[in-house]
């Protein structure tokens, strides 16, 4: 192949990629005659971005695979502390759930008798009285 | 294939999380988490053995000594589930409820479920929901019993 026509085909912007290849070739190895010695930073430039470009290659698809990984990871962690609360939850509706407790003030007794005393104070509370109207009541 | 399984779990998940809670389905629920442990109230629950003698399955009462402040909420809150109530009896005094007796529609199997609520002139208010194989009957004849 003729370097200077090739050389002139490559600013036409008329070189096929073998062309191309032999261009990058050709201005790598010595020896380069004088006058296209000018040439070889411009083709040596295009080399070395080509061979940039097949190393980060593999660096983008690692992190992609990376990037999958830590969803998968993170949906992970999520359903984990959401099973945590959920049993967390249910633990303290079931404990809570005892047979009988009052609250009084903001402080909580179990003691059952104390419990019922208070149940039935309350009960009283809301009882019907004779004066008031209770033969209508629940009547249908 | 396990990214639709992961999704499903989750959804199971979150299923349980909200039923837990939302199991009472009435607003007067809210009434016993807000002021239960609040200063001046007196909250109390009884379930299984302690009241199966009077044909219940779930006590709960709650008591101010004085209700001023929380009266609004207790009576929308009452407004909200009274709507649900299959019977209602109320005695009103100055436009507002002085006492509320209203059963709501059965649980499940036979499971009866009534509200309670009275207030009285020194601002003082008692609301009870009780749940229980108890007929209404039952409950009125408590309720004239324990005044007398």
């Amino acid at each position: 192949m003729n370097i200077d026509s090739l050389i002139n085909k490559y600013f036409e912007g008329a070189t096929t990629s073998e062309e191309e290849r032999y261009l990058r070739r050709f201005f790598a190895e010595e020896p380069i005659p004088d006058h296209l010695k000018v040439y070889r930073p411009l083709f040596a430039y295009f080399e070395q971005e080509i061979e940039q470009n097949k190393n980060n290659k593999p660096t983008t698809l690692s992190v992609r695979k990376t990037k999958k990984h830590g969803w998968y990871v993170a949906s992970g962690i999520a359903a984990g502390l959401l099973l945590a609360i959920t049993v967390a939850g249910m633990y303290k509706y079931y404990s809570n759930n005892t047979d009988c407790y009052v609250i009084i003030d903001g402080k909580r007794y179990t003691d059952a008798q104390l419990a019922k005393e208070e149940a039935q104070a309350a009960f009283q509370d809301v009882a019907i009285s004779e004066d008031e109207v209770f033969a209508s009541l629940f009547n249908e | 294939m396990s990214k639709v399984i992961r999704l499903l779990c989750i959804i199971a998940l979150l299923s349980c999380t909200s039923s837990i809670y939302a199991q009472q389905g009435l607003q007067i629920a809210s009434v016993f988490q807000k002021y239960g442990k609040q200063k001046g109230v007196t909250m109390v629950e009884l379930s299984n053995e302690i009241v199966e003698s009077y044909e219940m399955t779930l006590y709960k009462s709650i008591t101010f000594k004085n209700a001023s402040d929380e009266l609004p909420f207790i009576l929308r809150c009452l407004e909200a589930d009274k709507k649900k109530a299959k019977k209602v009896k109320e005695v009103i005094s100055g436009g507002e409820i002085q006492s509320g007796y209203y059963q709501l529609p059965q649980l499940k199997d036979e499971i009866n479920r009534f509200i309670l609520f009275k207030t009285n002139a020194k601002q003082s208010a008692t609301l009870i929901y009780i749940e229980g194989e108890l007929e209404a009957d039952d409950l009125v004849t408590m309720l004239f019993m324990k005044k007398n």
